[in-house]
Parts: structure tokens; C-alpha cells; sequence
């Protein structure tokens, strides 16, 4: 009886197992069509360029040799000589306690601006630098290089600021910072047309325009369902960690909570005190029913995304959320960035047909079109997510 | 055997392991960065994620990694800016002064630059204070503060406005954000959003040119400290408390030390010395509710500076009287029957100021 019982026990977690890596390969390294990722480079390497580009005014005071945050406080935050400048080190050690210590221990960040003379022409020159490599990687020209560079130039501005980043540049920093891990230039780029037109100019066949070379399709690869995945997961901890600590704050269950970020106006655009006049109870109605709608999505999302039915929902008040912090907060390059995050769940092939619809407007006769995706020959039916 | 050549698009074995290594290590340093913060000193975070974040700290900070997502948690709070007082040298030993306010919407072209400057401010104020000096802020912060004033020093080398100010010989810094922001019936109340009272502006310290913290004189010290909360206690004892506002004793003493001398003593206009001073939004609104304020007179002592504060609370009780609202009254039938209406008793003008004939205006 007891060999029965063991053998039925080995068995469940053996099936178990091997069930488990099976979805574990499914999830992660089924090939897929790179279209979402390509766009999600265009998206992130847009907001990336636009953060840049207004900084340009802006950015001695930002990064530069006398910036808010100088070189001078930096490497005495670095080395940890900030703890015994202020005293801290010795009060600690006197009110024996080590712990604080260990927590107050100074975070390793790293940037190319460390490492540069401190003059201003060469900070603007190589921030002049990382905002090109941003530019042609919006545009998918050198993309595996230029990513990486767009990655860096973006770390390396928020790190030597030190104190002037806020969400949205944790968002892209994870969004180029996956990127890096598949050819997002594979479609939808500048590197793909310059192959599809050497390949074709090989062929003798020139005829089809430009904008086929750009929005050629590209073979399946797993890394850009690799890539997907990461920012499919990282999605859903970014909403469902904002979703979870709302549940700890008083204004979030009496649904004030928006309310008081309609009148934060240092952030908002327009003033909504208006909406006091309307009567007695009109204000925290909308306000309750705003931050309902909040929490009911940023908590349901890391559950509910992954259904079918659901998924459309949420992803349309995904776009209604960050258009009203866009309309409120005026944190519209944020809602941008966290829109980008959002596309991942969004299908190659979907995204195919909704760029045929609105970019091209035709339909191309060759080849054998399933959804509105070219397949090639040997091409494996991608799992839908 | 396992084949080496995997289906097309499909990675090899060793490739599938060495991706799920990454997986589950960089999602376990996520991890670690979303558990390990605490929200507030209510909320701390927990010992077992504290130490399990402790694991990948390289990874996540090298990378950036380390954000807990928690936006406007455990509620949204009033965003916090600073105010900066410069003193340069004036003529006949004086000074002048220059207030910078970080950050203010008008000086940026572009969202993204304000938004910028907001975060300079915010996340140095994020980081609380030392605990192991609660007077004093977190060494992270007193850091990056001493950091900030360099800028300002450099970017203001001279007084901006003033050709015959001197040499920049301090700043004073203030933290300033909003007791809080009002609800729907505050604003129907008559306590809008842009009343001045909301405002908390607290002196922290000052500092030389390059970033040292200087002490603090008696005077200023008593001024700055001492008396805000001496008057917060005299109030606090009545209902008084409610409308009263830090930014009435940070007011007097910019009308006191600032204004004054350059309109008694340079001959300055009063809407010029203004415009030199550049004092931040809210003082301006103030002194634009109450410009009784401006007519300070020639002598000034610590009395006046008292009697200023206490005054501008009366005044703006005038101006921004507090309304009732229909559900506030009594039930119908349980109301006090309406006096017939009396002779005006100018009970409802705000009190003047004593007449300025070459004596303390104030005070007297």
C-alpha cells in the first residue's frame, strides 16, 4: 500500500513538474513576431527622445558642472563621506546602532557624466550624443547599438541628476533596458529597410514603395516573446504593488484620494474646484468613483490581464486611467511611458492588422496573410498570449 | 539524447536555462525592491524582505531597479518646495534681499523641466529626517541641500534685480508645502484653493555661499523658531488655531527685515521693492489680500513683528470670511430668530493700522 502511495505521490509531482516546464517554455520562449516589440521601441524611443529634447534648456542645471545635485555631493554620497561630514556615522556608533548604519549605506549608482571633466560644453555635447542615439533608435536605425546607448544616455542623466527623476524614467529604464534583449529593429524600422531593399534591389525588384520595406514583417523569434513576457510581468508588478499599498492610505478607502490630486495644483492644468459648486455631494462622487476605478484596476490587472475577455477592458481603462492623470496631474510623458508598458499585451498579430488599418490602408496581395500577418515558410502558429 | 537543433525560432537548451536563471534572479531582485520599502513609519516594511533585499541591492541599484511602484501611497500628499532667501551686501552696511522659489511653473517653457525641478525638491524632503537627530534632516538630504544652495550661489553670483547690491553673503532655506488641500466644502465654505493660509513655509537653516551651515543668530533665531510657536500656542488655546498660518510669521519677517529697509531707508517704491525682492507666489498673494501689510512703519522692533503676524490672521479672517453652509445651520424651526439689522458697527472692516507720523506704526 505504502509503494502505491509513494509511486501516486511521485507521479502527481512528476506530472507536475513536467507540466510546469512545459508552460514555463510555452510562456517564455515560443517564437512570436518582433511587430509589438518594434513598437514598443518606437513608443519608448519617442518619449525618451521628447524628455531629452525639453531637458536641452534645462540641462546644466540638471547634469551640469554646477547642477542642483554638483559632483562635489555626489562623491561624498558615493564614497560615503556624507555619514561623517554630517555627523551621522558618529551619532550612530554612539547610539549603538549598526543597523541604521547598514541601512543608511549610500546607493551604487553608476554614469558616464561621473567619469567626464566637469566642463559644460562636453556634458552638452555627450547629452547632445545620447539624445541621436535615442533619435535612431525611435527610428530602428543601428537599433541593437543605438538601444543600448539610449539605455545608458537615459541611466546615466537620471543617475547624475540624482534627484530629478520620478516614475516615468523608472518605466522607460525598464522598457529599453528589456529591449536590449531582442532585435527590436527587426520590422518596423529604418535597419529593415535597408536590408528588404538590399534584398530585393539583388532581386531586381524594386517596385514595391518605401513604406513596405519599412513595415516588411520579420521571422518569429522566442527573444522577442522573451522580451514581452519581461514587460508583460514587470506591468503587472508595477500595477498590482500601486494597486496593493493604495489599500494602506485613509483617502484611498473614503475615496478622496483623486479628489486631493485634482487639487494638487502644482501638478494639475486646470483648476476643478468647480466641481465643489455642483452641489453638495457632486465632488465626492466623482472623486469616489475615480478612485474605485482606480483601485479596481491597478489591483485586478496582474489577474485579469492574461483573460481574453478582459483583456480589451483593461486595456481600455488602462488608456482612460493614464489619460485622466494626463488631464489632472499634467503627467502626460508618464502616461505615455506606462501606455508603452501596456502595448506588450497587445498581440503581433493585432498589432499587425491595426497598423495595416491606419498606416497603410491597403492590403497586399502576396503571400499568405493570416490576420493580417505575411507568414513564411517554416513559420511555427505563435501561441496567443 | 537531447537534440541539439530545437525547432525553428526555438532557443537551444543551454540558452532556455541561462534565460530562466535571468528571469528568476532579476524577478527576485524586483522582488525584493517592491517588499523592502516601507510607505510610511506606519507601514514599515517587513524584516524577512528587508534582508532578502538586501541580496540583490547591486543588481537592482546599478540597474535602477529599485522602485517600489507605489505612487501617491499611503495617500496623495502635498507636494513640498523650497524657498531660498538671498542676502547679498547692500549700500550703508544693509542688505538686500532676493527670494528664489523651487520651483515656480512660470520660469519653465516645458511640463517636463518643471516636472524636473519639482522632483530636485520632492525627493530631498522624501527622505525625512535623521533619526538619529530628529532636529536635523536625514545626512542624505543635509547633503544634497548643501548641494542645491552651491547651485543657487553660482547661479545668482549677484542680486538679479538690484545693480547696487554687493556680494551674496547667505542663503536661508525654507521647506514649503501645504497643510493640506481642500476639500468640496471647504472651497464652498469660501476656503479656496489658492487662500494663502494653506501654505506652511519652514525656515530649516542657513547657509554661506558654499554649502556651509551656518548658526544661527539669537535674533533671527527667535524670530524663525521661537515665536511662530510661541504664537501657535497663544492660538492654539482658541479656535483661533484654524485660520492661522506659518506663512503669517515667514511674511512679517520678509516685510521686516526685506521689505523695510529698501522702502524706509533706499527710497524704494513700494511695487519696485517688490519686484526686486521676488518674493514666492504665496507671500505675493498674501500681500496682495492684505497690502495694509506693506504700510509698515519707519521704527521696527520685535513687538511690531508680533503684532504684523497677529494683525495679517485678523485681516485675512476679514477678507476670507468662512461661510456658513446650509447644512452646517440648525434644522428649520431650531434656528435663533433673525435681530433686526442695527446701525453698522464696522465690526466687519478689517482693523487699520495706526497712523504713520514718523513713529512705530505698529505695535504702539
Amino acid at each position: 500500500m505504502w509503494h502505491a502511495l509513494v509511486q501516486a505521490v511521485g507521479d502527481y509531482f512528476r506530472t507536475l513538474f513536467q507540466t510546469l516546464k512545459r508552460g514555463w517554455d510555452t510562456f517564455w520562449f515560443t517564437p512570436t513576431d518582433p511587430t509589438t516589440v518594434a513598437v514598443i521601441r518606437i513608443l519608448t524611443g519617442a518619449t525618451l527622445v521628447y524628455t531629452h529634447l525639453v531637458a536641452l534648456g534645462v540641462v546644466l542645471d540638471l547634469i551640469g558642472s554646477h547642477a542642483w545635485v554638483d559632483m562635489r555631493a555626489i562623491d561624498s554620497i558615493r564614497s560615503g563621506e556624507f555619514l561623517d561630514a554630517t555627523g551621522f556615522r558618529q551619532r550612530a556608533m554612539d547610539q549603538n546602532n549598526r543597523t541604521l548604519l547598514r541601512e543608511t549605506r549610500p546607493p551604487v549608482h553608476y554614469s558616464v557624466y561621473y567619469y567626464l571633466p566637469q566642463q559644460d560644453w562636453l556634458i552638452l555635447t555627450v547629452h547632445s550624443f545620447f539624445l541621436l542615439t535615442m533619435v535612431t533608435f525611435t527610428l530602428g536605425l543601428f537599433t541593437r547599438i543605438s538601444n543600448v546607448l539610449a539605455w545608458l544616455g537615459h541611466l546615466s542623466y537620471i543617475t547624475r541628476g540624482y534627484t530629478i527623476w520620478f516614475g516615468m524614467d523608472t518605466v522607460l529604464l525598464m522598457l529599453s533596458f528589456y529591449l536590449m534583449f531582442t532585435n527590436s529593429g527587426a520590422t518596423l524600422s529604418l535597419d529593415r529597410l535597408r536590408q528588404e531593399w538590399a534584398r530585393r534591389r539583388n532581386q531586381n525588384d524594386l517596385k514595391p514603395s518605401w513604406p513596405d520595406f519599412f513595415f516588411a514583417s520579420a521571422l518569429p523569434s522566442w527573444s522577442a516573446n522573451f522580451v514581452t513576457r519581461l514587460i508583460q510581468v514587470h506591468m503587472c508588478i508595477i500595477y498590482g504593488c500601486a494597486g496593493l499599498a493604495k489599500l494602506q492610505g485613509g483617502s484611498w478607502w473614503s475615496g478622496t484620494a483623486v479628489w486631493i490630486t485634482m487639487m494638487t495644483d502644482e501638478f494639475t492644468l486646470m483648476d476643478f474646484q468647480w466641481l465643489a459648486h455642483l452641489g453638495r455631494y457632486t465632488w465626492i462622487w466623482v472623486s469616489a468613483i475615480a478612485t474605485a476605478f482606480t483601485l479596481f484596476f491597478e489591483i485586478s490587472f496582474p489577474f485579469l490581464i492574461w483573460t481574453r475577455f478582459w483583456r480589451p477592458i483593461l486595456l481600455a481603462m488602462a488608456v482612460l486611467l493614464h489619460a485622466g492623470i494626463g488631464l489632472v496631474m499634467g503627467l502626460g510623458a508618464f502616461g505615455a511611458a506606462m501606455l508603452t508598458g501596456c502595448v506588450s499585451f497587445i498581440s503581433p498579430e493585432g498589432m499587425r492588422w491595426f497598423l495595416d488599418l491606419t498606416l497603410r490602408r491597403k492590403e497586399k496581395p502576396d503571400g499568405d496573410r493570416v490576420g493580417g500577418h505575411t507568414r513564411h515558410e517554416g513559420e511555427r502558429v505563435p501561441v496567443p498570449a | 539524447m537531447r537534440s541539439n537543433n530545437p525547432p525553428s525560432g526555438w532557443p537551444t537548451h543551454w540558452v532556455k536555462v541561462v534565460a530562466s536563471l535571468f528571469v528568476a534572479w532579476h524577478f527576485y531582485s524586483i522582488f525584493g525592491a517592491v517588499t523592502a520599502t516601507s510607505t510610511s513609519m506606519l507601514h514599515p516594511a517587513p524584516l524577512p524582505a528587508l534582508q532578502i533585499a538586501r541580496t540583490s541591492y547591486m543588481y537592482r541599484e546599478a540597474l535602477f531597479l529599485h522602485n517600489a511602484y507605489r505612487f501617491y501611497v499611503p495617500d496623495p500628499g502635498p507636494v513640498q518646495t523650497m524657498w531660498f532667501r538671498l542676502e547679498y551686501e547692500g549700500p550703508k552696511g544693509r542688505s538686500i534681499a532676493y527670494w528664489y522659489e523651487l520651483p515656480r511653473r512660470d520660469d519653465f517653457s516645458f511640463r517636463m523641466s518643471y516636472q524636473r525641478h519639482l522632483s530636485v525638491s520632492m525627493l530631498l524632503q522624501m527622505q525625512g529626517y535623521d533619526p538619529t537627530k530628529p532636529e536635523q534632516l536625514h545626512p542624505l538630504s543635509e547633503t544634497l541641500q548643501s548641494s542645491y544652495v552651491r547651485h543657487i550661489a553660482y547661479k545668482f553670483p549677484k542680486h538679479p534685480r538690484a545693480e547696487e547690491a554687493g556680494e551674496l553673503k547667505k542663503i536661508d532655506v525654507y521647506h514649503a508645502g501645504r497643510v493640506m488641500y481642500p476639500t468640496g466644502d471647504h472651497i464652498r465654505r469660501g476656503l479656496t484653493l489658492d487662500d494663502p493660509r494653506w501654505y506652511r513655509p519652514v525656515f530649516y537653516a542657513s547657509y554661506a555661499p558654499d554649502g556651509t551651515k551656518l548658526e544661527l543668530d539669537p535674533a533671527k533665531k527667535f524670530l524663525r523658531q521661537s515665536l511662530p510657536e510661541l504664537l501657535q500656542g497663544v492660538l492654539s488655546q482658541s479656535e483661533e488655531q484654524a485660520s492661522f498660518s506659518d506663512l503669517f510669521p515667514v511674511t512679517a519677517e520678509f516685510l521686516l527685515y526685506d521689505y523695510h529697509p529698501l522702502r524706509f531707508e533706499m527710497g524704494y517704491e513700494s511695487k519696485q521693492a517688490l519686484e526686486l525682492l521676488n518674493p514666492p507666489a504665496p507671500m505675493a498673494r498674501l500681500l496682495r489680500e492684505v497690502p495694509e501689510a506693506l504700510d509698515i512703519g519707519e521704527v521696527i522692533n520685535q513687538r511690531v513683528y508680533a503684532d504684523l503676524v497677529l494683525r495679517m490672521h485678523q485681516w485675512m479672517k476679514v477678507r476670507r470670511p468662512v461661510r456658513p453652509l446650509e447644512e452646517d445651520l440648525p434644522p428649520l424651526g431650531f434656528r435663533p430668530v433673525p435681530q433686526k439689522p442695527t446701525a453698522p458697527t464696522g465690526a466687519d472692516k478689517p482693523p487699520a493700522l495706526l497712523p504713520n507720523s514718523g513713529r512705530p506704526a505698529i505695535g504702539n
